[in-house]
């Protein structure tokens, strides 16, 4: 395979600190062309003919550098890859020309039903193997690397063979492939599972990490679900500062895709952000890592 | 069948159907068991499904209540698994679901309305295409009117009316006393387009309906009047009235080629 690294000399960009675009402001964002470094969109809204959608994308991509993150690869799916999703996929990075591609390391669908949702893998040799053998296929095809996002989980299986962080480093390594490290949901999983969230941190390689995602989720106690519906909390802030500490300059983001608050709120905790990077980064701040 | 293969099977499965024969894969702890955390999932899927068909049947959802539109819902969540990527297209199929049945007109009214809102869903993000302006009927020689053939803009679509649909959706969107359903005398066809990013709808008398379906069917300026003129009286209308609509669909930003 092509190593799409080589190609790009190696280097992850540092973006600063971004905001998820969603329709919902879609006019303020045009009408105020806020302070925000960078948009990560949702890949999948975009496929389609024309319209608003496609409007406003190209019109925030003319001030704004956009990553693009998707939701529907099923890499981790035992049904074939989608060839059309690719296309599309593939068409709108061609349109956009995005800083880079994201998906999740999960499956989305089985026997040609799509339970649109981010399903877990067990963390086991058999689908390392089939997770890598499929990001090949997809970076070969996208000819560029991607980025595949650790999800939170609400189960674990008795079928895995090593920890979540050890899993993700063995596909990343054989597949050369990068991560979008989302620190919520190391949180999230880790409330649900029980394991130390520094740990997590601490052992993945800092080379491979491009992105961090922020976002905000549902306590209910026993259990914490990813709902992107909340303010990111304290404790996913310290753990920002950590992973800020151990990878350095990393572009991120906060995901806000439910009870959307006022523009504003999301631009207060987008400072909030900024805060604790230059804390934590001084004027280690790189635009550029390589 | 391989172990991962089986896995995500039996995990579907569970999804959406409750089978229990997944629990040899999971590990429950003292806190949460292993139904509460399989839950989470199932749950999830039934929000995230039902909050689609929320989303593109916003109207129809107010009429029917939330009572009988989320059983409605979970009917149609249960019969059409989803097989599309994206859940754009996942309630494509609601207004069949209802017994929308667009050719005899037997169909309930809440099987029409969910059409229409589907309409203007396919609307919304239909192909774009420049719209040409009013001015370009001026410009065409008079030599040259008998072949011209029209070239829509991709959201152009039409509708068959059979109820007052039209009426309940507009007094419903803009919460305004809102008519019981009744049936229309007589069938109307509704004309729905985007312009400038904005999704319009009108209904159409019966002399545009022939002239816009004849136009829409590939029909010359020549052809189209022959269809019109089996629809009016006064045969001496039948060209002003087709240049009239002809300018008409220009200024409204339906048409891209002429």
């Amino acid at each position: 395979m092509t190593s799409v690294l080589a190609a790009k000399g190696g280097k992850r960009s540092y973006l600063g600190c971004g905001l998820g675009l969603r329709p919902e402001y879609y006019e303020t964002i045009m009408e105020t062309r806020p302070a925000v470094d960078w948009f990560e969109i949702i890949s999948e809204n975009y496929m389609v003919d024309g319209g608003k959608p496609l409007h406003f994308l190209d019109r925030v991509r003319a001030d704004y550098p956009i990553v693009m993150h998707g939701v529907s690869l099923s890499i981790g799916g035992t049904d074939p890859l989608d060839k059309d999703y690719l296309k599309r996929l593939k068409q709108l990075i061609q349109r956009i020309e995005p800083q880079w591609v994201s998906d999740h390391l999960c499956w989305t669908g089985q026997g040609g039903h799509n339970l649109h949702d981010l399903m877990p893998l067990p963390f086991n040799q058999e689908a390392v193997d089939h997770v890598v053998e499929r990001v090949q296929q997809v970076q070969d095809y996208l000819g560029r690397q991607i980025l595949l996002e650790n999800t939170s989980s609400y189960v674990s299986f008795r079928q895995s063979e090593m920890t979540e962080w050890e899993f993700h480093i063995e596909i990343m390594q054989r597949a050369d492939c990068l991560m979008l490290f989302d620190i919520n949901n190391i949180y999230v999983s880790a409330r649900n599972h029980g394991f130390d969230p520094l740990e997590y941190i601490r052992g993945i390689p800092a080379e491979r990490v491009w992105q961090f995602h922020l976002a905000g989720h549902s306590d209910f106690g026993d259990y914490v679900i990813d709902t992107h519906d909340h303010p990111v909390v304290q404790p996913v802030w310290e753990l920002y500062a950590e992973a800020l500490k151990h990878f350095g300059s990393v572009s991120a983001m906060i995901e806000r895709d439910d009870r959307f608050p006022p523009f504003e709120e999301l631009l207060d905790e987008l400072c909030q952000m900024r805060a604790i990077t230059q804390r934590v980064m001084g004027d280690g701040i790189k635009e550029t890592v390589t | 069948m391989t172990i991962l293969k089986e896995l995500q099977a039996a995990f579907k499965r569970n999804v959406l159907k409750g089978d229990k024969d997944f629990g040899e894969f999971i590990i429950s702890t003292e806190t949460v068991s292993s139904d509460i955390r399989l839950g989470i999932y199932a749950n999830a899927y039934f929000a995230r499904l039902q909050e689609a068909l929320e989303t593109d049947y916003q109207i129809l959802r107010k009429l029917l209540g939330k009572e009988v539109f989320e059983e409605a819902c979970l009917a149609y969540i249960h019969k059409h698994p989803s097989h599309y990527f994206s859940l754009r297209w996942f309630g494509q199929d609601f207004p069949a679901f209802l017994g929308y049945a667009p050719n005899r007109g037997e169909h309930h009214w809440p099987a029409e309305m969910a059409q229409l809102e589907w309409s203007f869903v396919n609307a919304f993000d239909a192909a774009d295409a420049e719209p040409l302006g009013e001015a370009h009927a001026a410009a065409i020689p008079p030599e040259a009117w008998a072949t011209l053939t029209m070239h829509f803009h991709p959201s152009v679509r039409t509708m068959t009316v059979y109820w007052n649909t039209l009426l309940r959706w507009r007094t419903t969107k803009h919460n305004e006393t809102v008519p019981e359903p009744v049936r229309l005398p007589q069938a109307t066809q509704c004309l729905l387009w985007r312009n400038a990013l904005i999704t319009r709808y009108r209904s159409l008398e019966p002399d545009e309906a022939v002239a816009l379906q004849a136009a829409l069917e590939g029909a010359d300026f020549s052809e189209l009047c022959g269809a019109l003129a089996e629809e009016l009286q006064d045969q001496e209308q039948v060209s002003i009235k087709a240049a009239g609509f002809l300018k008409t669909w220009l200024s409204a930003g339906m048409i891209v080629g002429l």
